[in-house]
């Protein structure tokens, strides 16, 4: 039986850049063409801090971590043979959980998290100018953190299940039953024109 | 609706088949061939059609969340990349100079508190005979002998070093009988008559570390014999 499912915009799933690889182009760093970096940083900057941001909802500890990621890679945390993007949201995530743990641990961070999330400090306010997504970013900022991650890399990145599996150290079956309530927790917290789709 | 059947392999991985609701999140590239007919047939129901399209709908919108704005650029990964590169250097000398230093100080508290090479001195043995009148015989610690006695001391030690026999009397009257022999040349004999008479003297025999050029009461054997002249 021949058929086909169409695959959605937000389910595309990038193809080859136009252009040298992740490994190309961190080879050639590493071989001493220092400009092959800045391709690198440019391809994944935005979607780096993005992640990040979500999880921590801190634009200065989210870049922070980013800095933190490029530099393990450029250490030479990666070797060849695996996913470089995989790799790279890996050292991200568990840079974020670590922070986010570290943030449980200290009464520091209930003071901050309080001011955080008072109206006249929202990073909500000086980032998202659009309702809509103002109201997606405060639903998933409620989501316990694992399917927050979830969903971000998963819907907000693209990445495959297995390369989500990868980084967040669990199954397949796990990515998928995480999605599945986050989606269920999402339509609860979201406005019903975001919660029920368009088409 | 769940799936019953052979477990399926996305990408030759086991994976239980997801059901209804699981499937309508998920891209079709991530889905095995089996999963991917059931989500046709989930996505042609109206149920599933309306959770198909609510998933597509938070897909659409997670994914067109903007990126924060950041002022982050690659000079500031590789300054910070310099920057520890610096301070790793820095650590490094620093632990290298604290492991010098302490291998110095080390070896100075050693040649300040070690006794040098173990010096074993084995046993030492004092013996003496005293001839008088023709007659000769042995003679032990406290013996009394005439006056005229002639005293032959023999000293002998099993390990090696430096010996010495020492005659002692009176109040801190000293005289050196022996100086500095070999051990390992034999047993010494040394004769004598006494320096006193009427007296106690006491005749010390020593066993130092080879190179020593004189007795010590901490780092020599000592045997010794007391003998009372009439």
């Amino acid at each position: 039986m021949s058929y086909s499912l169409p695959i959605p915009k937000p389910f595309a799933h990038h193809g080859p850049h136009g252009g040298p690889s992740d490994e190309q182009l961190l080879q050639a760093y590493r071989n001493g063409d220092h400009p092959a970096f800045n391709l690198l940083f440019e391809r994944y900057r935005d979607r780096i801090v993005g992640y990040v941001w979500r999880m921590l909802r801190n634009q200065e500890e989210a870049e922070e971590v980013a800095l933190e990621t490029f530099c393990r890679v450029l250490e030479g945390a990666w070797k060849p043979g695996g996913s470089f993007r995989a790799f790279l949201f890996t050292v991200a995530h568990r840079l974020s959980i670590d922070r986010l743990r570290r943030r449980q641990r200290t009464a520091r961070f209930q003071r901050l998290w309080k001011a955080a999330a008072s109206p006249s400090r929202s990073p909500e306010q000086s980032v998202v100018a659009d309702e809509t997504h103002r109201a997606l970013e405060l639903a998933l900022a409620r989501l316990p953190e694992l399917h927050r991650a979830t969903v971000l890399l998963y819907y907000g990145q693209e990445l495959k299940s297995r390369e989500v599996a990868e980084i967040m150290g669990c199954s397949d079956q796990q990515v998928r039953s995480r999605l599945s309530y986050a989606r269920k927790q999402l339509r609860q917290l979201l406005p019903d024109e975001l919660s029920e789709g368009e088409s | 609706m769940k799936q019953s059947g052979p477990d399926p392999k996305v990408e030759g991985r086991m994976v239980p088949l997801a059901s209804d609701g699981t499937l309508a999140g998920l891209r079709p590239d991530d889905l095995n061939h089996q999963e991917r007919r059931a989500l046709l047939r989930v996505i042609t129901s109206k149920n599933g059609s309306e959770e198909r399209s609510r998933a597509l709908a938070l897909a659409q919108a997670v994914s067109d969340l903007p990126p924060p704005t950041t002022e982050l650029h690659p000079a500031d990964v590789l300054s910070l990349l310099k920057e520890r590169e610096q301070a790793r250097l820095v650590q490094r000398w620093r632990l290298r100079a604290g492991v010098g230093l302490f291998l110095v100080a080390g070896v100075i508290t050693a040649l300040l508190v070690w006794p040098g090479p173990t010096w074993d001195p084995g046993t030492l043995q004092l013996e003496a005979r005293a001839t008088s009148q023709g007659v000769r015989r042995a003679v032990g610690n406290g013996s009394l002998l005439p006056a005229d006695a002639k005293v032959e001391l023999s000293v002998a030690a099993t390990g090696s070093g430096q010996l010495f026999i020492v005659e002692r009397w009176g109040y801190d009257s000293t005289r050196v009988l022996l100086h500095g022999a070999d051990a390992q040349d034999g047993p010494h004999r040394v004769t004598f008559e006494p320096s006193t008479s009427g007296h106690s003297a006491t005749y010390q025999a020593w066993l130092c570390p080879p190179g020593a050029d004189r007795w010590s009461q901490a780092a020599c054997a000592r045997e010794y014999l007391r003998l009372d002249w009439r």
